[in-house]
């Protein structure tokens, strides 16, 4: 690497801070995917599943209602080729398949059990390939690119690796049952995902404009000590996504780095100026660990006008 | 740019120099001896991961530096033999962090090289002479596998979504050549230039032979015609050849170029040039369909072809140099159809013009009107759960071209000479016109949305400058 291409990747990696300036990221403003975990039947919380076991993945999905969105969705498990960058695509036929025809609220999942040792051969992962849309009909093409819903306002393609057990790549989702999440100092506790503003239980904030700072402690058992890289070892470093279906969160990522002690983020999330009545609003924190585990927290409020 | 995005900021630093000594034996020897190097350094740490590309977290930081010893001897055996040798040598190193991304490496770097020129007699000439550059390192990387060099969007994907490859390993690069040239006039105004270069590849193991020929033929005093055709040949990138993200059989890639052109004298300090051109590139390498193993291959072609026009006036006072390429730029990667070359110019018109009005003043203009750059249309976004980022689907590669570049530079001076140095003040404006130029696209996060990102605006700039 030369002096010049140095100094301008850093230049360039500067410049890239500032932020989409198109799209908020962070704000749900229409059917969106918000992430996936695997969870094996043996052993739930781990995330690299080994040959022959049964496992399901699930989808986070999220819409501007604040209520869990209604979509239909195609999905199948395969194993993928070994490619390092790219869409992924499937080495062999698909494990198995799901399809949604009809609308419905229910969290997307599909089942299936992995092949034999003898099938999988130098497979590194499998591949989970879904298409969401908020309406219309499914096509399924020969690929994720040619796949589409005709007569969908949104329609959201996704895909999802799952990384096989190996002495390199055990691990787990990040665990989150010590997680504590506070609003203004508040614990946050999390309601039903249906919530009710004509409730007089249903927690409520104003839509003044006002900032709110929401913090996340993910308690010491969230992450894990990575296996050696280059004889490095090192705690696992945490991604965040903070989201939301009103207002709008500072960033659209927090993260805990592997020297961090610190396993608490702080984000604000500024309030919607005005309303014209009472409206869900459903935050998402998504968590990953960079190797394939993934886990969330939802919480609700009731936004007055 | 928020201010809340980094929380540590360190100023870049750096520094270069270089010494020269100069001593001659005698009238035939002189040895010239040269030190120089240069180190950079600069560290940011992100308050929070970036917003398109969370991969870019916690410190960013790089730091790169290399010294040289570089000592030439040249050399004149009686009236017929010159000799030139040349040897560089010295320490490189380099490291660079992105989050959880690391590379660092140090090694050494030598070039040497031995010439002889021979003047058998005024319509021959021979020179032969032997070159090696010899690059050893030791380095650790953990980060994103090497793409495709050129013809592939995907560079563009965010860090986030492409899996890392690591390994610690030392490199030897070894690449010793001879070459040979004869110069042979057999007329007067006829010049023939048969040449040939062999080299060898310690990392690909081969060996090439690469034949050349140009000529020069006046026909008149005042026109010539000029021709070549010839072998070039390149070894793979180092890293293409690393097993853990490459193919260590891969083969050196190979190109004909051939030339043919005229060179027109119309009057005294107005010269005008027509030359046309034809390469043809196979053995390219290539990434492999889908990125899969073994990475690389050598399954590209490429076709370069076109003509220059060329005009230059020279005068006491004027200077102008006009010239046009129009040209076309090809490859083909794999069984894939052809498409354009990234840096692809149908055309690439420079027009320069200065006039010297004398008492140190002048003034001098450059308009520059190209093609503008193929790209690759995205056609939307495909989410990945494991990042919360979005991978492009893209069209096809180089299908569409960004908008005609133009550009107009303007600069007047005035120069103050002296005994022992020399004084400019300058203003130059740079892009007089305001042209909006468009130089790149960004897109939203999920691809839904894009924008033209365009240069730099009217730029003007006023200087003063000292020279011993």
């Amino acid at each position: 690497m030369n002096r010049k291409l140095f100094i301008s990747t850093l230049v360039a990696l500067s410049a890239v801070a500032c932020g989409d300036p198109l799209k908020e990221g962070q704000r749900i403003e229409e059917l969106r995917v918000l992430g996936a975990q695997l969870s094996i039947d043996a052993e739930p919380g781990r995330a690299t599943p080994a040959a022959g076991e049964s496992a399901s993945v699930e989808w986070l999905l999220a819409d501007p209602s604040g209520l869990p969105p209604s979509a239909i969705w195609h999905m199948e498990v395969c194993v993928a080729e070994s490619n390092a960058f790219g869409i992924p695509f499937c080495r062999d036929e698909p494990l198995a398949s799901i399809e949604q025809a009809e609308p419905s609220d229910v969290a997307p999942a599909l089942a299936f059990t992995l092949p034999d040792a003898d099938t999988l051969g130098d497979a590194t992962k499998l591949t989970v390939l879904a298409i969401f849309c908020d309406g219309g009909t499914i096509e399924v093409g020969s690929d994720l690119d040619s796949s589409t819903c005709p007569g969908a306002e949104t329609v959201q393609r996704a895909s999802f690796d799952i990384f096989l057990l190996s002495d390199d790549t055990t691990n787990d989702n990040p665990n989150l049952d010590d997680a504590v999440l506070e609003l203004d100092g508040d614990v946050w506790e999390a309601g039903s995902p249906s919530l009710d503003c004509e409730s007089d239980d249903a927690p409520r904030l104003p839509a003044d404009g006002v900032e709110h700072l929401v913090s996340l402690a993910l308690g010491e058992g969230v992450r894990e000590t990575k296996p050696p890289v280059l004889d490095e070892v090192e705690p696992e470093s945490l991604q965040i996504s903070q989201l939301s279906t009103l207002g709008e969160f500072d960033s659209r990522f927090s993260g805990v780095n592997p020297e961090d002690s610190n396993l608490t983020v702080e984000v604000p999330w500024k309030a919607p100026g005005e309303l014209e009545s009472a409206t869900p609003a459903s935050f998402y924190f998504v968590v990953r660990d960079d190797r394939g585990g993934v886990s969330w927290l939802t919480r609700t409020l009731c936004i007055d006008p | 740019m928020p201010e809340d995005t980094f929380d540590v900021v360190a100023a870049p630093v750096y520094y270069d120099y270089q010494g020269m000594l100069v001593h001659r034996f005698n009238q035939n020897h002189k040895l010239k001896l040269q030190a120089y190097g240069s180190y950079d350094t600069l560290k940011l740490v992100f308050s929070d991961p970036n917003e398109e590309d969370p991969a870019l977290r916690d410190t960013v930081e790089g730091e790169i530096q290399f010294h040289k010893f570089q000592a030439q001897l040249t050399s004149q055996f009686g009236a017929r033999v010159q000799q030139n040798i040349e040897l560089a040598a010295g320490p490189i190193s380099a490291s660079a962090t992105i989050g959880d991304l690391h590379q660092e490496f140090t090694g050494l770097d030598l070039h040497a090289r031995a010439e002889w020129g021979i003047f058998a007699s005024d319509q021959l000439r021979l020179d032969i002479g032997t070159d090696a550059y010899v690059q050893t390192v030791h380095g650790k990387y953990k980060g994103p596998p090497p793409p495709q060099e050129e013809g592939d969007p995907s560079v563009d994907q965010p860090l986030g979504t492409i899996d890392e490859v690591s390994l610690e390993d030392t490199l030897y690069i070894v690449r010793p050549g001879a070459y040979a040239e004869l110069s042979y006039r057999p007329i007067t105004n006829w010049l023939l230039l048969p040449g040939v270069r062999a080299d060898y590849d310690y990392g690909t193991r081969a060996w090439i032979v690469d034949p050349r020929f140009s000529t020069r033929y006046g026909i008149t005093d005042t026109t010539t015609l000029k021709g070549g055709v010839g072998m070039y040949s390149q070894p793979p990138e180092y890293y293409q050849l690393i097993d853990a993200f490459g193919n260590p059989d891969l083969e050196p890639y190979r190109a004909l170029q051939t030339s043919l052109g005229v060179e027109q004298v119309v009057a005294d300090g107005f010269e005008v040039g027509l030359e046309g051109f034809y390469k043809y590139l196979y053995n390219r390498v290539v990434g492999t369909a889908g990125g899969t193993p073994p990475y690389f291959i050598n399954d590209g072609e490429g076709r370069i072809y076109g003509a220059e026009v060329s005009a230059e006036l020279k005068t006491d006072s004027h200077f102008g140099y006009l010239a046009y390429t129009l040209s076309r730029s090809e490859r083909q990667d794999r069984d894939d159809p052809w498409r354009l070359f990234d840096y692809d110019q149908t055309h690439n018109l420079s027009l320069v013009y200065s006039y010297d009005f004398g008492s140190g003043w002048s003034a001098g203009a450059h308009f520059r009107l190209t093609s503008g750059d193929p790209e690759t249309p995205v056609l939307g976004g495909v989410y990945d759960a494991n990042s919360d980022l979005y991978r492009a689907i893209y069209g096809d590669v180089n299908s569409e071209r960004r908008p005609l570049f133009h550009q107009l530079d303007l600069r007047g001076e005035k120069n103050w000479a002296f005994e022992d140095w020399a004084l400019t003040a300058y203003l130059e404006i740079l892009n007089a016109y305001n042209a909006q130029n468009v130089e790149g696209t960004t897109y939203s996060f999920d691809y839904t949305k894009q924008e033209s990102a365009t240069g730099l605006p009217i730029f003007p700039n006023l200087g003063i400058r000292g020279e011993l």
